[in-house]
């Protein structure tokens, strides 16, 4: 860029309009032109494939690495205007999310996928689209499914809106969906960065060097929103919190029996 | 001796004054009514970037209320609403892209220039032409009507992803009186046109006041209908859109059709100048990828009703993104090529050189607009799609960046070994070359998918796609209406104004803009309304500060334009037909401003378009169509 600036400068200072002088008569240059093609061409090409291998560790890094290797694994669900931070718990695996009872739902379809809370069908009819709002609102705002046998570990109750944890030098994968409209989750002390789209999910790796309490004050790091999510989205604002491996693994790698060695 | 001018294939030679100057099908009245308008929507375009920046310098400033609108909108404490500011920037860059860039553009010199350059008397299809300006209007009058709407106009954004923009901003409420007033006299005057050249009663044409009676019936009808489609901002947004998209695809069809069939003798495809390469190519873009837009607006719309579920409620949400970007990013082509093809002409005319390349030049630009429809996914990178995908789009939007370089170097090389004249319209030219290089080279950087996982959504990006449309297209509309003033107008422009203007709105863009790079190489992001409660970004606001005097400033810069273009045109000096000793046909063949119909005889080529400094003849220009008793050494 500097190199092309100077060389506009220097033409318009060189060939500046003198009387009486004849501009050369010049065509152009097949050489020049195959020169000036394939040479940027060539420097793409490498700066492409360098790409390509930092975007592969970055998004396809639990397909990819070594199954001796045990990531910490973070649900996260952005909504209006919060995000929303479940731990798998034990097992290291997600129950399912974001299933919510419809307005037409006046009989559960069973009590136990709504963790025994009876459908509102002995309400009389007009209260009762104001029951499922409530339950979904309130009782469940994460959708949970309670009967599903891998979600029976996990650490959601006060996933709403909590600082999220995560153990040091330790691949973090963050699993990342929306409940409502599109956000985007952003880490921007780490470089990472997702859209979090609602219905799809999506998943990045990072690996956190450094504790937060090494950090010093603030003592945690800033997750923001991204992607326009309407009008509170610069008060999307979130905390990450880097924490020992020792820590991280009493905290929430213990809920519903012993940690996988 | 010379032919009778083929003056208008409806009804015959133009009679009284509104037939001649309003209701035109010259392709000349039509380009200046483009211009007049697409800058009157750049003023407003402007004021809405103040707005923007004015609230990114003091966030809730109390001691800084927004001035005038703040006490006008009776806001707590003057100060600017988080969703009003939504409404702000995203309506600042709607208007920008589609009512100001890409009308100025391709409406504007794709009518002006292409008759005028390939030796043709008008457009192939001159109501069709006239159309694409009147129709044009209701589709800016439904997108004015968003801001007076309840519930602000449009806040999701330019892209308008949905879900957020299936999400109502009011309910179905009545429209109030001003939208209604507004769309009543654009779908008037659109009716009106067509009524005066396309409504016969028993084999003829309508008196005027049966038009006048059917076009206020026409519109009312069009006034319901769209109240009823557009209740709010965003159906409003997706509305405009849908209508804007046919009247593009009416231009677009005829520049393709009239180059293609109506060069004059000798004309061949490689003798036409660089500009009408661009904007024939730009044609094709806008044939190919505006469908694609219309289709998502009727989708968007009918999810916006509720009657359907394809992108929210359900949907796929990244299938609206899909969809935009397949349209928008050939866009971004449609907003730059014409300005590359345009600043390729002003260049050889003020280097007294033959451009460097030519055919090379149309290669490169038929390259870019063919891998611009195979890039559009570098968009979504980080929206969650799938990342193997991201991988092949990072490969092809890399290659873009090959033919747009091979064009700054044919440029480079064209004012190597030239006789440089320092005009205006060349400065601005020289700027197109020089911003665009910035706002090229920047765009690698996004190309290049890991590193966009940071800067995409923070100001890197505002700072990249302003270098590219403001600094690029934007530097090169000012170079060709410098250039072209006189041809359009009759009138010289003011060289010192001219000057003032360019030098002053070059530092400022400057400052304005290459900050910006500063702050998304921090992070910053894009789309807040407010950062200082953010540790990361918080003290950046002195810089902010900064980037919004030079933004004021940069505003301020355009005064000594408006004072230029409107005063030159009053008081101007009267043009001679050829005032820069350029080649091509619309100097050397006509007078300025140009009669109806063009020329009194059909031009006849003999050579290529720049032939400039030619051994030949002893001065240093060579028009395309004199005729050398020595048969010319040149090849061209």
């Amino acid at each position: 860029m500097v190199l092309v600036q100077g060389a506009i400068v220097v033409l318009m200072v060189r060939y500046r309009h003198r009387a009486g002088r004849k501009a050369r008569y010049i065509h152009g240059n097949t050489r020049l032109e195959v020169l000036w093609t394939i040479i940027p061409a060539a420097i793409l090409g490498v700066l492409t494939f360098s790409s390509k291998q930092v975007w592969t560790a970055i998004r396809y890094a639990p397909e990819s690495r070594p199954p001796t290797i045990r990531p910490a694994k973070i649900l996260v669900i952005g909504q209006m205007f919060k995000w929303n931070i479940i731990y798998p718990g034990a097992d290291g695996e997600f129950g399912q999310y974001l299933v919510y009872a419809k307005p037409t739902d006046q009989w559960w379809p069973d009590r136990k996928r709504h963790g025994g809370v009876n459908g509102p069908r002995d309400l009389p009819a007009d209260q009762v689209e104001f029951e499922i709002e409530r339950y979904n609102t309130i009782e469940n705002p994460l959708g949970k499914v309670y009967d599903d046998p891998r979600g029976k570990d996990d650490d959601y109750e006060d996933a709403l809106a909590r600082a999220m944890e995560v153990p040091v030098n330790r691949p973090v994968d963050v699993y990342l969906t929306s409940k409502d409209v599109i956000h985007s989750f952003t880490l921007p002390n780490f470089r990472v960065k997702l859209d979090t789209v609602p219905g799809l999910m999506g998943v990045f790796t990072f690996t956190p060097t450094m504790m937060s309490e090494q950090l010093g004050p603030p003592g945690y790091f800033e997750i923001a929103c991204q992607e326009l999510c309407g009008q509170g989205h610069f008060t999307m604002q979130g905390r990450m919190v880097v924490i020992s491996q020792e820590q991280y693994a009493a905290k929430h790698e213990m809920r519903g029996g012993k940690a996988d060695p | 001796m010379s032919e009778p001018p083929r003056l208008n294939s409806i009804d015959g030679p133009p009679t009284g004054w509104l037939k001649r100057y309003i209701y035109s099908t010259d392709h000349k009245i039509i380009a200046m009514q483009f211009l007049f308008v697409s800058l009157l929507f750049f003023a407003l375009g402007g004021l809405l970037a103040m707005l923007i920046r004015w609230q990114l310098a003091f966030p809730g400033d109390a001691n800084h209320p927004v001035p005038i609108l703040g006490r006008l909108m009776d806001w707590p404490g003057g100060l600017m609403p988080p969703d009003f500011y939504n409404m702000v920037f995203s309506m600042h860059a709607t208007i920008m892209v589609f009512f100001v860039i890409i009308p100025l553009l391709v409406n504007v010199f794709g009518n002006y220039l292409i008759p005028l350059k390939i030796g043709a008397r008008d457009m192939a299809f001159e109501f069709l032409n006239g159309l694409s300006f009147w129709a044009g209007l209701p589709a800016g009058a439904i997108m004015l009507a968003g801001f007076f709407l309840p519930g602000n106009a449009a806040s999701a954004g330019w892209t308008s992803y949905p879900p957020l923009s299936a999400i109502w901003q009011n309910g179905r409420e009545a429209w109030p009186l001003t939208p209604i007033i507004i769309n009543f006299i654009a779908a008037f005057l659109c009716f009106g046109y067509v009524c005066a050249y396309g409504v016969k009663l028993r084999g003829k044409f309508v008196t005027g006041a049966v038009s006048i009676l059917l076009s206020g019936v026409a519109a009312w009808g069009w006034v319901v209908g769209v109240r009823a489609v557009a209740f709010d901002g965003q159906s409003a947004w997706f509305l405009s859109l849908l209508v804007l998209g046919f009247v593009s695809l009416l231009g677009a069809i005829n520049y393709i059709t009239t180059v293609v069939k109506l060069r004059c003798p000798g004309m061949t495809m490689f003798r036409m100048p660089l500009s009408v390469w661009s904007l024939f190519i730009t044609a094709i873009l806008v044939l190919l990828a505006t469908p694609v837009l219309g289709a998502a607006m009727v989708m968007n719309l009918m999810d916006h009703h509720r009657l359907t579920g394809f992108f929210s409620d359900g949907g796929v949400p990244l299938l609206h993104q899909h969809l935009f970007w397949f349209y928008s990013h050939p866009a971004v082509y449609i907003m730059i090529l014409p300005a590359m093809g345009m600043v390729s002409d002003i260049l050889p005319v003020f280097s007294r050189k033959p451009v460097f390349g030519y055919r090379p030049m149309v290669y490169a630009m038929a390259s870019i607009a063919f891998l611009g429809f195979v890039v559009w996914g570098h968009h979504m990178f980080q929206s969650g799609m799938n990342p193997a995908l991201a991988t092949t789009f990072a490969i092809s939007s890399m290659f873009i960046a090959v033919p747009s370089g091979v064009k700054v170097f044919n440029w480079l090389a064209t004012m190597w070994g030239g006789n440089i004249r320092f005009t205006v319209p060349m400065c601005n030219a020289i700027a197109f070359v020089s911003m665009f290089v910035i706002g090229g080279l920047s765009g690698i950087f996004m190309a290049s998918t890991p590193v966009d996982i940071y800067i995409t959504d923070t100001y890197f990006i505002v700072a990249h796609i302003h270098y590219v449309l403001f600094g690029g297209s934007m530097f090169g509309v000012f170079a060709a209406i410098y250039y072209w003033y006189p041809k359009m107008f009759g009138r010289m422009m003011n060289d010192k104004l001219g000057y003032v203007h360019f030098v002053l709105t070059f530092i400022t863009f400057n400052c304005t803009f290459f900050a910006m790079h500063i702050l998304g190489i921090a992070g910053f992001p894009r789309r807040y309304a407010d950062y200082t409660h953010f540790e990361l970004w918080a003290h950046f606001k002195p810089m902010n500060q900064f980037i919004s005097y030079s933004a004021f400033a940069l505003a301020l810069s355009q005064i000594p334009f408006i004072i230029n273009f409107i005063g030159s045109w009053i008081w101007g000096r009267a043009a001679p037909a050829n005032p820069w000793q350029a080649n091509t046909l619309e100097w050397t063949d006509v007078t300025s401003p140009p009669p109806r119909g063009n020329f009194a005889r059909i031009p006849v080529v003999h050579r290529g378009p720049y032939e400039y400094s030619s051994p030949c003849v002893a001065e240093d220009w060579l028009p395309q169509t004199r005729v050398l008793v020595e048969p010319a050494s040149a090849k061209g």
